[in-house]
């Protein structure tokens, strides 16, 4: 099967961002859905960096793509965060991380020698996607700097964990973003209840109880759709008695 | 407090030590099957694991000055790593009954040649089990992993500093603690991760081979640091300008 290109899916990532940030700029919650595909794009990426077995595990590439993102993301909330103009935030935000994302990449590639290719697109990918959810995700949660780490931790996790949960014998791009997808619903959901835990009133605010069953109908749509595709990929492996291989 | 110009150089110079610091920690994925000398993990996890450690330690000590920030982190994080180092030991030689050696030296490919440990003498050869590249933390690479940490942890503090002084006179003291270590965190992070590359996914610190590669580390890391230093300057710079006026 034909797969998704990294541009195009960052392409559409991006523009999806940028209207989730819009949109919750402008008091319309359920933008968070927007989110979701920057997600995909910063998963695949992952993906495509990780697939050529490059020195270091998942787990150091989602933390290190989410650092420049998430990083970024913090820094410019310091002087654009309260601005009433949402475009601001969001170009200054994907600015640094596009810079710091790829000045790394290209680093990684010319100076440190490791021969992957598309080292820098994929590193300016990451860093983009996870810097506009975490820009999106301080202005659900306000300027609460103690929910700092929990953000970047959250979004670490469902960008790196996608593909590591997938890779092996039979791994396809679909069913990694796919479960990527269920991970970034999953993520949209707890951060819908922490806004609820973290506004302070005796009754949910109904943005935030909007976020939450958004987030929980696509969760559910997710699930399915992937638990169906796990299945219909098992199908074509057959026990043969011998290590797990493809057939 | 310092000057911001001087918090930015003090971002670069933390960036550098967190990214040469991974070269001094032994570490390697394989070691938790005992067939590699090192730590169980990737250098670069490890690494974050030692730094984030000393922000913790330094965060408890910000109030007493710069000196004592940057004693508190670099011990905070050498504690932590000799702490893995010795329960990696204990549960290896006891656990699986293999001794600590290292595979470098015994096959006679370390930094300085020979096959027996570098301060104690031991002999190193024969100790490995066969098929496999050492295991345990012998003392020569318990001292590298100490020292590294010192340095990883002597950096983040550095860091987490810079941005404490930079960022206080734009939001207040509770949140700035806050921004700072997460600050220090990501720059740990990404300072940590670009040697990944070099040492791909096994090292036995200062004693190992890759150590000579470390000048691309250096120049990396450095660049990296620079632009990211230079950001936060400047954001900071519009942020304390803003709640002047």
């Amino acid at each position: 099967m034909k797969e998704i290109q990294i541009h195009t899916l960052f392409g559409a990532a991006l523009l999806s961002g940028i209207a989730g940030i819009l949109l919750i700029g402008h008091g319309i919650s359920i933008g968070i859905v927007f989110f979701w595909l920057p997600f995909l794009s910063a998963a695949n990426s992952v993906r495509g960096m990780a697939k050529y077995g490059l020195g270091t595990g998942n787990a150091s590439i989602g933390y290190w793509g989410t650092a420049v993102g998430a990083t970024s993301a913090f820094i410019a909330s310091l002087c654009c965060g309260s601005t009433p103009l949402p475009l601001l935030y969001t170009a200054t935000v994907v600015t640094i991380s596009l810079v710091i994302g790829l000045a790394t990449g290209v680093l990684a590639d010319k100076v440190i020698r490791m021969k992957i290719p598309r080292i820098e697109l994929n590193s300016a990918v990451i860093a983009v996607s996870t810097a506009l959810i975490t820009a999106g995700f301080l202005l659900i949660i306000g300027s609460n700097y103690c929910l700092y780490p929990f953000i970047y931790i959250i979004i670490t996790l469902a960008v790196l964990h996608p593909y590591n949960a997938s890779t092996g014998a039979g791994e396809n791009q679909k069913r990694t973003l796919l479960l990527a997808l269920v991970e970034a619903c999953m993520t949209t959901l707890v951060i819908g209840i922490v806004a609820m835990l973290a506004s302070g009133s005796a009754m949910p605010v109904s943005d935030d109880v909007a976020i939450v069953v958004v987030s929980v109908c696509g969760l559910v749509i997710a699930v399915v759709a992937w638990y169906r595709l796990v299945k219909s990929d098992i199908y074509d492996i057959r026990w043969t008695g011998y290590s797990p291989a493809e057939h | 407090m310092v000057d911001p110009l001087i918090a930015t150089i003090m971002i670069i110079a933390g960036g550098v030590l967190v990214g040469v610091c991974v070269h001094f920690i032994p570490a390697s994925a394989t070691g938790a099957m005992a067939a590699a000398t090192g730590i169980a993990t990737g250098p670069s996890m490890l690494s974050a694991g030692a730094g984030l450690t000393g922000i913790y330690a330094a965060a408890y000590s910000i109030d007493s000055g710069l000196a004592l920030v940057i004693v508190s982190g670099a011990v905070g994080s050498a504690l932590m790593l000799l702490i893995t180092i010795l329960c990696g030991n204990i549960m290896l030689a006891f656990g699986i009954g293999a001794p600590p050696v290292s595979g470098q030296t015994a096959s006679g490919k370390s930094t300085f040649g020979g096959t027996k440990d570098i301060i104690t003498g031991f002999e190193q050869e024969g100790y490995a089990s066969p098929g496999t590249d050492g295991h345990g933390m012998p003392f020569q690479t318990a001292v590298s992993g100490g020292f590294g940490a010192l340095m990883g942890g002597a950096g983040g503090a550095l860091v987490f500093y810079a941005v404490y002084s930079m960022t206080l006179p734009a939001i207040s003291t509770e949140n700035v603690v806050t921004l700072a270590g997460i600050v220090a965190a990501g720059v740990f992070l990404i300072n940590s991760v670009l040697p990944a590359y070099v040492l791909v996914g096994k090292t036995e610190g200062m004693f190992d081979m890759k150590i000579r590669s470390m000048h691309r580390t250096f120049i990396s890391c450095l660049v990296t640091s620079s632009i990211v230093a230079c950001v936060i300057y400047a954001v900071c710079e519009l942020a304390v300008s803003e709640v002047i006026v």
